[in-house]
């Protein structure tokens, strides 16, 4: 087949390039996916968890698969740097960047994990879990993902938690019912099977929400209620993490006169333990 | 006759935040609202030195949607930049005859009624608008200079598939005599925007630009759209 290196699948729009590159490795694959809605954070996460997988972080070692898996790495530093934050993802599927970092741990050498996701529009995310199967680009994604990241804003649970419990709980609901394969055995009769999946929920921004870092679980079961349940409910291999990108921000008026947060300086803390997480669990299986 | 109404905007709410259908009238359901919601733009989605676009879209084989694009407020979350504010009518295909099926007619007739315009204060629920049954800005005579121009256009919308036309001075005049040009079994399915960049959810059958950036140009051709430039009158 000839293709160009920008074709994308019509269909998913993953680009070609990604699923040659799984095809031709003789491994098998395992794929990350990261999601959250609009406004958690999931430009700035990603963008500096493949910034630091990139340059090696413990054991972790990320190798980015085309020019393409850089864009969203090169768009987040190069906003952080000039003190301001990447604008907002388009609702369009084809104007999403993809990433595709295969990651190694250099205790298991011969295993590699892939984060493939596409910095998705958090928008894409809400209206696919309240219409299943309205956004083919999302759903294929989800339904391809061995391992979850779900990332909620620290911020808006603690001051919105019941919005933000409702959105939990659909989309943990979403992943539940689109993944009824992957359910093992129940232990007992009265037990129902869980899901096998990884899920790892990273609560972001707590460089103003101490009290996530602190304790993510007491968080969680405080502000989102019905989202704990769930987990407990479905999920056999859940974690929850605490991350922020920046020590400190502050409110400052762009020229058209709306104000605009900026980060003042960058201080990561939390980025790379949740995908550490969910790669563990995947090559325990 | 009666239109639906609908705004589709960046806002946070309870239910929702980021864009989507922040209001909409009473006959506007699910199915609609989803079509809608693809065919609306979200940051970005109007090209370089535009601040304003009007779109036409079919909604299924009964009703059709005509929208306006423009620049609103700040961006809520705070990352800078306007949110893009899309007002829409819908309204069904049969009731277009008395503007002699001319989507521009209706657009004048819709705004001089308060439609398609940028407003503060929306509520979640919005009334719908009951505008003229028929018009007499529909009836023109097609404007002869252009003839060359439309009939070469409405040719490559016919046979070709996806079509921009670049370097128009007047698109609201070229898409008025397009109209008049066009065969009625093509206009059911026709669609237009004067000001959104292509996106693979939004297949318009006609994109009508002014000034297109190289940009801009650039997506037309990677996506096979072809182009017709009538300041060079050249197909690029």
């Amino acid at each position: 087949m000839v293709y160009s290196p920008g074709d994308a699948c019509k269909r998913c729009q993953t680009p070609l390039e990604v699923s040659r590159s799984i095809f031709l490795r003789d491994e098998v694959s395992s794929f990350v996916t990261v999601l959250g809605a609009s406004g958690a954070g999931k430009t700035v996460y990603l963008g500096l968890l493949l910034d630091m997988l990139s340059r090696g972080h413990g054991n972790l070692t990320g190798v980015p698969n085309g020019a393409f898996s850089v864009a969203v790495q090169q768009h987040t530093v190069a906003a952080l740097e000039h003190r301001r934050f990447p604008e907002k993802t388009p609702n369009e599927a084809d104007q999403w960047n993809w990433v595709h970092c295969e990651t190694r741990d250099s205790r298991k050498p011969k295993t590699c994990v892939d984060l493939i996701t596409p910095d998705l529009a958090g928008e894409a995310i809400a209206m696919e879990v309240e219409n299943p199967g309205s956004n083919f680009t999302v759903a294929s994604c989800l339904r391809s993902a061995g391992g979850i990241i779900l990332l909620l804003d620290s911020q808006r649970v603690r001051d919105h938690g019941r919005g933000e419990d409702m959105f939990g709980i659909k989309v943990l609901t979403y992943l539940a019912n689109i993944h009824q394969e992957r359910r093992q055995p129940a232990k007992n009769k009265k037990q129902p099977p869980l899901f096998e999946i990884p899920l790892a929920i990273v609560f972001t921004k707590s460089d103003n929400c101490p009290e996530a870092t602190e304790s993510p679980r007491e968080f969680i079961a405080t502000n989102m209620p019905g989202t704990t349940q769930i987990c407990r409910q479905k999920f056999a291999r859940r974690s929850l993490f605490a991350a922020s990108v920046v020590g400190s921000t502050m409110t400052t008026y762009d020229p058209t006169g709306a104000s605009v947060e900026i980060p003042l300086h960058v201080q990561p803390h939390g980025i790379v333990e949740p995908f550490q997480w969910v790669m563990n669990s995947l090559n325990e299986k | 006759m009666i239109v639906e109404q609908a705004v589709f905007s960046s806002a946070r709410s309870s239910q929702c935040q980021g864009y989507h259908l922040v209001a909409r009238s009473v006959g506007i359901d699910e199915a609609t609202a989803a079509v809608l919601t693809r065919w609306s733009p979200s940051v970005g989605g109007l090209i370089e030195g535009v601040d304003e676009s009007l779109n036409w879209f079919p909604v299924n084989d009964q009703r059709v949607a005509l929208s306006r694009s423009v620049f609103g407020g700040p961006e809520y979350s705070r990352r800078g930049g306007l949110q893009v504010v899309t007002n829409m009518i819908v309204c069904d295909r049969d009731s277009l005859a008395g503007y002699s099926q001319n989507p521009l007619a209706l657009a004048t007739v819709a705004m001089r009624n308060g439609g398609l315009l940028l407003q503060t204060g929306l509520k979640r629920r919005l009334e719908t608008l009951e505008l003229p049954d028929r018009t007499v800005l529909g009836s023109q005579q097609l404007n002869i200079d252009a003839l060359a121009s439309v009939n070469e256009v409405a040719q490559a919308v016919r046979f070709s598939g996806q079509v921009a036309v670049t370097g128009v001075r007047s698109p609201m005049r070229f898409l008025s005599d397009l109209s008049l040009e066009l065969p009625e079994q093509d206009a059911r399915r026709f669609s237009f925007t004067t000001g959104l960049a292509p996106a693979g959810q939004r297949p318009f059958s006609l994109y009508v630009y002014g000034h297109c950036s190289r940009a801009t140009l650039d997506q037309l051709r990677s996506r096979k759209i072809r182009v017709i430039d009538l300041h060079q009158n050249v197909n690029v």
